[in-house]
């Protein structure tokens, strides 16, 4: 496949609930919804607290601290990443009591395990979008 | 108290399905029509005895928000009762319970519960949510990655053996072969040592771990057994537990990915049916990749959790075994017709209650446990688990 025609990685279309969340990564910031009357955070960004089903969530920013809670090496890539094989992906455990996933980079397949820890950084998915990642926290 | 099944008022007295075929090239309507017309050649009936219609939204026609109406229009039913179901792999055994209740409830008295999917033809599906911005984006290789995930998992938890999971495709692929159903490609031997030196998808998860997608379509007819009766029906299966969940530990933030709602339904259809597992005769769970499997089988009960592997190993899952499993390949060797691949579990549990198995007949089978799963959510195990028991009439 030529350079030209190469598939591009998916950019998120962002919503008016998770628009703050972009505009922050975009800024290398990562927000996460709290839920101040349960002293909870979530994610995925919803239109409510999963924990009391109310609107009054707020965004804050948080330092992206984690553990591995499990990973897979992807071999057959997905759309968008083809002749980025083989690359890691991680789901992480946040301090703040929360599950994502992503991508893990500077780290090789037989380096990663469940419990190590983890911190963000950041891809440049194109001009408009920067994408949240992790590396070891060492 | 609500209206239970248990009392076998509620008969299957048909089945129809359609040879799996990759890109046929076919309309979902046309698969549709073929496994319509098949169940009503069996049971005698024409389009004018329907009365009711159950049908899951596919991804070949999800762009139309009149499915059942175009569905119904095409088949030639006049309906008094009308259902789509979208939770995916969950929604055919979940339809025999609504039509059921439908059924009980006095909507309408006779049901075509038909699936009906041609993915590898068109897709039409549009996911957002978590999915384009959360999932996409990530690179992570749809469901085999949150395969992955889970295997690895549950690697670091339990025991896990990938002889066990070798075993049980080897032994659903000896159901394609003599599956004349399956998908043609799929019809070939295979062994334990093709299991694991297959080419990895998503690390631990390999291709032969997983479905391969085709087009495809089947049906059943479900009505009153006092219907069924005066039909003068010479087989019929009584649907007689049901249990499903969505959202398993929703508000856990960190749930543990190695446990899913079959730990509730399954105990629960079980003391719903006033079973053990033990009362099985024969189990024929939602397949999408093999670990599913395992997991059904732990949580349901049919031995502890983290037990998988033993339990896969020890015991004889052969149509002549202590627990037959999948006999006609599953969807992982007969073929994933997309979401109508969520009842290819219910006529092959059919085909044996009513002794029409051929080959790969299972001795004399009285019960069948048909599973459903649907939807792979965010960093989490699926979304919808499902358990039907059904009995010989």
């Amino acid at each position: 496949m030529a350079e030209s025609e190469k598939r591009q990685r998916p950019a998120p279309t962002p919503t008016n609930i998770t628009k703050p969340f972009w505009d922050a990564v975009n800024e290398h910031k990562f927000l996460l919804q709290y839920d101040p009357e349960v002293d909870k955070y979530q994610f995925y960004p919803r239109g409510l607290s999963l924990h009391t089903g109310k609107r009054n969530l707020e965004w804050r920013e948080v330092a992206g601290r984690g553990t591995v809670y499990s990973y897979t090496e992807t071999v057959i890539p997905a759309r968008g990443f083809e002749g980025e094989e083989p690359y890691l992906i991680v789901a992480v455990d946040l301090e703040e009591g929360v599950r994502l996933m992503s991508l893990l980079h500077n780290c090789a397949a037989n380096d990663v395990e469940i419990g190590m820890p983890v911190k963000l950084c950041w891809d440049k998915i194109n001009d408009d979008f920067e994408y949240f990642a992790f590396e070891p926290d060492r | 108290m609500i209206k239970s099944l248990t009392n076998k008022d509620i008969a299957i007295i048909g089945y129809g399905e359609v040879k799996n075929v990759r890109r046929s090239g076919r309309t979902t309507y046309d698969v549709a029509a073929e496994a319509a017309s098949n169940v009503l050649e069996y049971t005698g009936l024409s389009t004018k005895d329907i009365d009711g219609m159950a049908t899951v939204l596919p991804s070949s026609e999800a762009g139309n928000n009149f499915w059942s109406n175009y569905l119904g229009d095409h088949l030639g039913l006049q309906t008094s009762w009308t259902q789509t179901t979208d939770t995916g792999g969950a929604s055919m055994p979940g339809n025999v319970a609504r039509a059921a209740a439908a059924i009980q409830s006095g909507y309408c008295e006779t049901v075509l519960s038909i699936a009906a999917a041609t993915p590898t033809t068109r897709r039409v599906d549009d996911q957002r949510s978590y999915r384009s911005e959360f999932r996409n984006p990530t690179g992570i290789q749809g469901p085999p990655g949150a395969f992955g995930l889970i295997m690895h998992r549950y690697m670091h938890q339990f025991d896990l053996k990938f002889e066990a999971l070798g075993k049980l495709a080897v032994a659903q692929r000896n159901g394609a072969i003599i599956n004349e159903n399956a998908v043609e490609g799929l019809r070939k031997p295979m062994d334990v040592d093709d299991y694991l030196n297959a080419r990895m998808v998503s690390t631990p998860l390999r291709l032969l771990d997983s479905v391969m997608p085709c087009d495809g379509a089947n049906a059943i007819i479900i009505t009153s057994t006092d219907r069924a009766k005066r039909l003068g029906v010479k087989k019929m299966a009584h649907p007689i537990a049901y249990s499903e969940l969505t959202n398993f530990n929703i508000h856990d933030q960190q749930p543990d990915i190695t446990d899913t709602g079959f730990s509730i339904v399954g105990p629960q259809a079980l003391k719903k049916a006033s079973m053990s597992t033990e009362d099985i005769d024969m189990f024929h769970p939602y397949d999408d990749f093999l670990i599913a499997e395992m997991l059904q089988l732990e949580q349901i009960g049919f031995c502890g959790r983290g037990e998988g592997s033993e339990y896969l190993l020890s015991t004889d899952i052969s149509p002549t075994g202590k627990l037959p499993i999948n006999t006609g390949g599953g969807q992982i060797s007969a073929g994933q017709p997309g979401l109508a691949g969520g009842q290819l579990n219910i006529i092959e549990a059919l085909r044996q209650l009513f002794g029409e198995a051929t080959d790969r007949q299972v001795p004399n089978p009285s019960t069948a446990m048909c599973t459903g799963i649907g939807v792979i959510p965010y960093v989490r195990n699926w979304g919808t688990s499902a358990v039907l028991i059904m009995e010989r009439g």
